[in-house]
Parts: C-alpha cells; structure tokens; sequence
C-alpha cells in the first residue's frame, strides 16, 4: 500500500510526465489557452492514459510475452490507445458538443500524445506490477492534468492582465511559463 | 511470424468491434421532435445536418453552396438545442444575428430536439422536378439551359432565384445543388430559364455545360430570393450586371416589356472583350419594345480585333458619363462580389439612397 501512494505521489509531483520527462509537449502547449479546455483535455488524456494502460499491462504480460512476442509491443499499445480515443471521441461528441468542437483536431489527436505511450512502455522498463503500474499511470495522469490546468490558468490570466512583449506572445511567453512551472517543480525533488 | 500476425489481426478485429458497438449506442440515428414556429412539430433522425433534416420535411432553405457553410445563406433561427455556434458559422453570422439565434442551418448537427423559427415565405417553397427543354450557348462560357416544369406552375418574383440539383456524376458521391436566378419572364409559369456561366472546374457548372443533355430530368427548388423588382415604383431605373448576372436582369427587363412600361431604364453590362457579351440582339428588341431603355455594354479590355467603338473601361468609369445624380432614382445589381462592391460605392457617390439599391451578388 505505501508503495502504491509513493509511486501515485512521486508521478503526480516529483516524476511528473510532462515537466520532467517531457512527454506530451504538443497537447500541453497547444491546449492551454483556456482553462475549461484544458481541464477537458487534462481529463480525457487521464482517462486514456489509465484505461490503456490496464489493458496494455495485461495484453503485455498474457499475450505478448507468452508468445514471445516482446517486439510488438510498440504496434500493439498503439492500436489499443487509438481505440479507446475512439470509444472517448463518440462519448464526448454525443454528451460534451461544446468540449468536442472546442478540442476539434487535438481530440483524435490524444492518440499520438506521447505521455500515453511513454506511461505504457514506462511501467514495463520499471517492471511494475499490475496494480503498481495502476497507481503510476492513474498519478502520471494527474500528474498531466494538474500540469496543462495550472498552465491553462495561468495563460488565461495572463491575456486578460499583463502586457506580453510583442516577440513573446504566443509560443515564446508558454515556453518560458513551461521552464518556470518545470523548474518549480523540481523543487519536490528536493537537493541532495 | 504466424503467432504475430494471429495476435495483431485478432487484437484489431476485438477493438473494430468495440468501436463499432460504441457507435452503435451513442451514435445511432435517432428520431427527435423538430417544432417549427412553435406551432408543427415534425420528426427528424438525429446526425444529420439541420439543412438535410429540413429538406428531407419538405422545407426546402435555400443554399447557395450545397452545405459546405461558404455562402452563409441557409440562415435559421434556432431557439432550442442547436448546441454551441461552430467557428464555421461566425465568420458569415453578425453579432446580431447571433443574439438572435440565428444559425447556418448546414452546420448545425441535429443531436437533440430543436425548435426553429423559419420565415414563412420559406415554407412556400416547393420542389419541382424539370425536363431540360434548352440548352444553347449564350456566349463562350455562358449556357441558356431552359427547364419544363413538366405541368406544374412556378409562380415567382422577376428577379428571384431557384436550387438546382444534379444527381452524382464521375467522382462524385453525392448530388449537387447550386442557386441559379431565373433569366425568363414570370408571365412564363411552366417553363423557365437560367443562365449558367462554366466555373474553371467547378462540379455543377462542369456537369450542366460538358454531360448535360436535352430532356434530362432534374430537380429545383424555389422560389427564393428577395431581389425583387419593385412594380410599384415608376422610377428611372439602373441595372448592372456582369456575366451571367444578367439573367435577373433579363427577367426584370420580359416582364417590364410585356407590361409597356414606359420607366427610364439605363442597363449597364461590364465584360472583359467583345466575346463576352451576351443577347446583344434580345437587348435590341427591348431596345424597341420599351419606350425609354438604353443599353450600354462596357468593355474594360477590348481586344483589337474587336473593334470597339462602345463604352470602355470599367462599370464604375462607365456610369458617370450617364448618371449625374442618382438620388431619385433605383438601382438592381447583378454580379461578382467584387464588382458589385466597385459599383454600389460608384452609386452612393451619386447620391443614390440606400433602401432604392437592391443587390444580388453570386
């Protein structure tokens, strides 16, 4: 039990996905105007992530393996996570309208989001078990959440009230905020 | 290798499957309740577009773009469950007609009831299906393409338009519908014209000019439009066109020559060269038939062998050497955006009053 809070904590905060590993750099940047798009976004990339990380851990270990079929793994995972951004685009297309035209292109994009990928292929290079790997993939989730939600908020107060320098707007001021909350941070991880 | 491809295909064919049924139950087309100015309700599937919903009602909204959302005219006013406004729709709606709820009625996806509120001109409309009784070159891309209402009576305004759909050809998979103004006089019920000018590939203008034949059926839809001449009035008037702009003109120009009317007319038609002019000999019969008309064709680039000795230059050079002061006057213009643009500015600068200048741009 301690194992699984310290690796769901670890993943949320010290080992975040995005902000120390740099995964899912696209979605994070691209995404992050508005912090109710980027809560939805935060929210269906979390999904994503824990669902195909189950099913990718048990096809890993009862049918890839067994067969000794370690090399498609890469295919595999792939396929599994583009189907499950299928199954969330109709949910959110038939329930969430406004979400669904306001993510438009990113949403069948979370497919190729890296931090999905790189959680799956993670946690068997960590050789978690099963329910471990559950713990790091629900907190490297929240740990992408947390991360696009503060830089949501963070850019939408910034249009409303500070005066950007015209060569920062856009990409370069979201590159620098991104440096500042990775360094931030780091702080977890405390000196050693 | 074997256990590899047995283990992907499976694994593919598992989550095709998931997918499937995911759509199958969030997906599926639905029937909903559409209440149409508060007073019909009707039954229309659900993932479809609100124009196909409607037209599949017998409520025929005019679409100058076949529901790509470009022209901006299948506008309706949503008042229930239309879900959000799409950029889409934004770039053609004003803020007022967005505080109004109005809509492009083929970019709202139906999901959910609605409750629209339709003009009730608009319920008129109805669909005809047409023989191709003409079909002659008006000029070098110009078609004359006459339709036989087949029995049926289409009574309209001089100066309104009708839809025009094709049916699927080579490419394409679905049919086509374009808006085209009627170039015949209304006193003519069961048969009309249009004059359809070929667009560099485009997918209608390319079937009517190159696959089209005589007696081929096709559907409209109609009438439309509120480009109307005003009969009311007796004032001088100005007409401008461009291309196949003219054929409301010459709608206009029928029906003011079979009533006799005795209105100064200046009808003033820009074309590049000579090869691009049109009905010189119909315009010299209203030129007899009407007591106080004048046609003025204006070449902005005559080539030599054309031996202009008319007009020159462009519309907006050409009208001041008629047209001193427009202010007890009106105006009906006919053309591209573009030169339609050029000469309403011309007009205002002549004093002409806004609610005297009817416009149709295509």
């Amino acid at each position: 039990m301690m194992l699984f809070l310290s690796i769901l904590f670890t993943s949320v905060f010290t080992q975040n996905i995005l902000l120390s590993n740099y995964l899912g750099m696209c979605s994070f940047l691209s995404m992050s105007r508005e912090l109710k798009v980027s809560f939805g976004l935060g929210l269906a990339v979390w999904f994503v992530l824990v669902s195909t990380a189950i099913l990718n851990w048990v096809i890993y270990h009862f049918i890839l393996l067994p067969y000794d079929l370690n090399y498609l793994r890469y295919l595999v995972f792939i396929i599994t996570i583009a189907t499950f951004v299928q199954l969330l685009e109709i949910f959110i297309e038939r329930f969430f309208q406004a979400l669904y035209h306001r993510l438009g292109i990113f949403l069948p994009l979370i497919t190729v989001n890296c931090a999905i990928l790189g959680v799956s292929l993670l946690m068997l290079t960590k050789q978690y078990s099963l329910i471990l790997s559950i713990s790091y993939a629900i907190g490297s989730g929240l740990g992408f959440l947390l991360a696009i939600v503060l830089m949501g908020a963070i850019r939408e107060k910034l249009t409303k009230r500070a005066k950007i320098p015209k060569p920062l707007q856009g990409a370069g001021i979201t590159l620098i905020i991104a440096g500042l909350i990775a360094l931030a941070f780091s702080g977890f991880r405390g000196i050693s | 290798m074997i256990s590899a491809l047995i283990v992907v295909i499976s694994l593919s064919v598992f989550f095709a499957f998931l997918i499937f049924m995911f759509e199958l139950l969030f997906l599926k087309p639905q029937e909903v309740d559409l209440i149409v100015n508060k007073d019909t309700t009707l039954k229309i599937m659900t993932q479809e577009s609100l124009l196909q919903a409607l037209n599949s009602q017998e409520i025929f909204i005019s679409s100058g773009c076949g529901g790509r959302g470009t022209c901006g005219k299948c506008i309706v006013e949503v008042l229930e469950g239309g879900g959000p406004v799409l950029p889409t729709e934004t770039v053609s709606l004003s803020k007022e007609d967005l505080d109004r709820h109005v809509r492009l009625a083929c970019q709202v996806k139906v999901m959910n009831p609605l409750s629209v509120k339709i003009d009730p001109v608009l319920l008129q409309v109805k669909k005809y299906s047409v023989k191709v009784s003409i079909l002659e070159d008006f000029n070098h891309d110009i078609k004359q393409v006459g339709l036989d209402l087949m029995g049926s009576h289409l009574s309209f305004k001089p100066g309104q338009y009708v839809q025009l759909t094709i049916p699927p050809y080579g490419k394409m998979k679905e049919s086509i519908s374009r808006a085209y103004s009627i170039a015949s006089s209304p006193s003519r019920n069961t048969e009309i014209e249009l004059g359809i000018r070929l667009v560099p590939e485009g997918e209608m203008t390319t079937y009517i000019h190159q696959f089209l034949k005589r007696g081929d059926v096709l559907e409209i839809t109609g009438p439309y439009g509120e480009f109307i001449l005003d009969e009311t009035s007796s004032r001088d008037m100005i007409c401008i066109a461009g291309g196949s702009g003219i054929a409301p003109i010459r709608s206009i120009l029928s029906y003011l020559a079979e009533q006799q009317s005795d209105r100064n007319i200046l009808f003033f038609f820009g074309a590049l060269s000579k090869r691009d002019l049109l009905l010189l000999d119909e315009m010299e019969k209203f030129r007899q038939r009407l007591k106080n008309f004048q046609f003025i064709p204006a070449l902005s680039k005559p080539l030599e062998e054309d031996q202009w000795k008319g007009d020159s230059g462009l519309i907006t050079e050409v009208i001041p050497r008629y047209v001193k002061d427009a202010s007890e006057m009106e105006a009906y213009l006919c053309g591209s955006p573009g030169m339609l643009k050029a000469a309403s500015q011309t007009l205002f600068d002549l004093h002409l009053p806004q609610e005297r200048f009817y416009c149709d741009p295509f």
